[in-house]
């Protein structure tokens, strides 16, 4: 027995993040959403100094650590490029062209993550798709974006696990991996970014400028 | 003249077992067809026929694996229901054959209306990308471009087309018996050249998943973050200085852009428990970026808020309701905004670099309990009334002064959700405008043919069940058989014999492997350009 919804035009996919090499609004895209979790961030800090109760706890503790994830990146890089895939390999994407029904949003496994969002407008289109353009015509369509750890990323970090001194490889843990671990050893491995003595540390170096630049 | 079965028969033969059909059909010639002593179950709709001991099968698993409550308004299930307690308790099934209603072949097809096609467009080959050194793409569209009419005509030829190239063109049945008197009415599958549009479609989706790199930081613009504001552009200038200009050159006889600007509600996200809605204005010239934080959070305990997009249709109602009692949409006024300046925020490359925001924000209270808007989930209605008293933020009102703003919302209806222990909702964060102010138009094109053949199933979506896609309708059944006409792997290999239900806001299709034979939905939809494709094999 198969399920459908209604069809419609769009859908969810895993974007590959070397495509901001070809549009850089999709690499402006997911560091806007890095800017607003951070703001979002500093105002829960300003409003818990103020006894007021944080707004967005959940998925903006969320989003910071996928960002703290793509600044150890760029701390190794220098590149801001790098930064933006490194985030973009932790979110999956959405093309919706069509006005949505009234639903709830739900992530897999009871996750949180912001959801992220920009339209476009095509003209010349028949068909309104989402709807919502500034003027009478062309067809907007949205581009969303959430959290979700890609296979690549998470078959990068299987299979280096050991050799960036993140334990055993778990097939079924890497999220895990991703979520803890690497956050984790974060601070170790700003302790010793400049001497290159772990050997964990130099393979991740290695390893995330080859999987990253290649 | 042989009596063809839905479900064993040579017309449910499918395509890539074909040769181990034919060959087993001649050792065993009653699979083949089935004589007149068999009781055959006749639709009346499509005239497909059905042994009865297959329908009995088939009855037999769906009863087994189908919620009651799905099948129990079918018509076939409810047509044979008597005949299959009789069979269970042993009793012969009747000498002559039953008719029913439709079959399981039909079952969806019946229930949409004559006239009723599908909405959707087939997805089409992706356009060059520019700026990429890869330009298969571009060569595979100035190939094809012109070749669109022939694909289409080999796409969806008639049956007599079919006919015809099977006895004259089609060498892949070259060494199957087509002389032999039994088998003479039956009709050979015909397997189609993999069309050119499929094929661009094809490298399309591998050129995208294997993107190459640059070596440059492209990406190195960012950094004017540090520093730069985000204030929105001026809109009202923007509007009136483009429609000055339409006006300017339709006076000229030359082709214009824009006639007017859009209903503020159309595309507009609407939030029915805070009786918001916060417009959407795009324009490839002045783009901004929303944020949403409105799942539930097992952190703080909040629950998650209903939202939808607003649609044309609503859009227009609800301007005609202003139009009506001489009214005009709740624009947010400027001083509901509580606007500061957040000091010390990091970049989020690193820490050590800061710099300051201008956020305005505003804290809407609940209006409508949520377990009560729970229960329209699936809606993509709106009733005009009640758009009319939302609220709005749409570009006629946007701050100025902003470059964030910030849109929460409270629970303060909910009875188990206590201000003390749960904060509001982040409805939306609004980045009123970003550092590369436009796209071109082109390249917007561009993105959207090429991130369309990686959405969803080869570029539809059609397993979001949780109301997003809307209810089920007559067109949403015709979009459905259009789909799988276009998509060869939403159905199961092997799927056998197959019926479908109807919930609300989805469509069950119901298959069972049936000896490595296949049949699919409606051979009415032969004639209805629906799911074609999908019965070629079985032709």
């Amino acid at each position: 027995m198969t399920t459908y919804a209604p069809p419609k035009p769009g859908g969810a996919f895993l974007l590959n993040s070397n495509a901001i090499d070809a549009w850089q609004v999709l690499g402006e895209f997911a560091y806007i959403k890095m800017l607003i979790t951070v703001i979002l961030d500093k105002r829960n800090e300003v409003l818990q100094a103020s006894g007021h109760l944080k707004v967005g706890h959940g998925p903006i503790s969320h989003e910071l650590r996928n960002i703290k994830y793509a600044r150890k990146f760029f701390r190794l890089t220098k590149s801001l490029k790098v930064f933006v895939k490194a985030f973009m390999n932790v979110n999956s994407m959405s093309l919706v062209a069509y006005p949505v029904g009234q639903h709830n949003d739900h992530f897999n496994a009871g996750g949180e993550s912001l959801e992220n969002k920009i339209t476009f407008i095509i003209k010349g289109v028949t068909g309104r798709g989402r709807g919502g353009s500034l003027f009478d015509n062309g067809y907007v369509f949205a581009l969303l974006d959430w959290q979700h750890t890609t296979r690549t990323a998470r078959k990068f970090y299987v299979t280096h696990a050991q050799e960036m001194g993140l334990g055993p490889i778990q097939s079924s843990g890497a999220q895990r991996i991703l979520d803890t671990n690497i956050v984790d050893n974060q601070n170790q491995c700003k302790h010793h970014c400049n001497d290159h003595q772990l050997p964990g540390l130099n393979s991740l170096k290695k390893m995330s400028i080859l999987y990253l630049w290649k | 003249m042989s009596r063809r079965c839905l479900c064993c028969g040579p017309i449910a033969a499918q395509a890539s077992r074909i040769d181990k059909y034919w060959l087993s059909s001649e050792k065993t010639p009653g699979v083949l067809a089935h004589n007149d002593r068999h009781t055959m179950v006749l639709c009346c709709n499509c005239l497909g026929q059905q042994n009865f001991e297959c329908a009995m099968d088939f009855m037999d698993r769906v009863l087994d694996k189908v919620p009651a409550c799905v099948i129990k308004e079918h018509p076939w299930v409810l047509a044979l229901r008597p005949l299959y307690n009789n069979h269970t308790k042993g009793i012969l099934p009747p000498s002559h054959d039953i008719e029913v209603q439709c079959c399981i072949a039909c079952s969806l097809s019946i229930t949409i209306p004559e006239g009723v096609r599908s909405s959707l467009l087939p997805i089409q080959a992706p356009l060059a990308i520019v700026g990429n050194n890869d330009t298969n793409i571009s060569n595979v569209m100035m190939n094809d471009d012109v070749d669109d009419d022939d694909d289409d005509a080999s796409y969806n030829p008639t049956i007599n087309e079919l006919n015809l190239e099977s006895n004259s063109t089609n060498s892949e049945y070259d060494s199957y018996n087509t002389d032999d008197d039994d088998d003479a009415d039956v009709d050979l599958p015909i397997l189609l050249p993999l069309s050119k549009r499929k094929r661009a479609i094809y490298e399309g989706i591998g050129r995208m998943k294997n993107l190459p790199a640059t070596e440059d930081d492209t990406m190195a613009f960012l950094t004017g973050y540090q520093h730069c504001a985000t204030k929105p552009p001026n809109y009202k200038h923007l509007v009136q200085h483009t429609l000055q200009k339409a006006q300017r050159h339709k006076k000229a006889g030359r082709k214009i852009e824009y006639t007017a600007y859009s209903n503020v509600y159309e595309g507009a996200f609407y939030i029915p428990s805070h009786n918001l809605v916060i417009g959407n204005y795009t324009h490839n010239d002045r783009l901004f970026v929303d944020v949403h934080g409105l799942a539930p959070s097992a952190a703080d305990g909040s629950p998650s808020v209903p939202h939808m997009v607003i649609t044309k249709a609503d859009a227009d109602a609800v301007h005609d309701y202003h139009m009506k009692y001489n009214t005009k949409p709740k624009l947010i006024q400027k001083d509901m905004f509580d606007i500061f300046q957040l000091h010390d925020v990091p970049m989020p490359e690193d820490r050590s670099i800061t710099r300051s925001w201008d956020v305005a924000h505003c804290t809407f209270p609940q209006t409508t309990r949520l377990d009560e808007v729970n229960k329209l989930n699936g809606s993509t209605h709106v009733e005009p009334e009640i758009l009319a008293n939302c609220l709005v933020y749409t570009w006629k009102n946007v701050h100025p002064d902003a470059d964030v703003v910030l849109f929460d919302g409270g629970f303060g209806l909910e009875d188990y959700v206590t201000m003390k222990t749960v904060g509001p909702k982040l409805l939306a964060a609004r980045m009123q405008s970003t550092l590369s102010k436009s796209i071109s138009d082109s390249d917007v094109k561009t993105m959207h043919s090429n991130l369309s053949l990686l959405a969803g199933r080869k570029g539809f979506e059609v397993t979001r069940t949780s109301g997003t896609a809307g209810f089920t309708s007559p067109q949403s059944h015709a979009d459905l058989l259009f789909v799988l006409h276009d998509n060869d792997s939403l159905l199961p290999n092997k799927a056998g014999v197959c019926t479908s239900s109807l919930c609300i806001k989805f469509l069950l299709i119901m298959s069972i492997s049936h000896n490595n034979y296949l049949s699919l939905l409606c051979s009415r939809c032969l004639f209805d350009n629906s799911a074609r494709k999908v019965l070629l094999p079985i032709l």
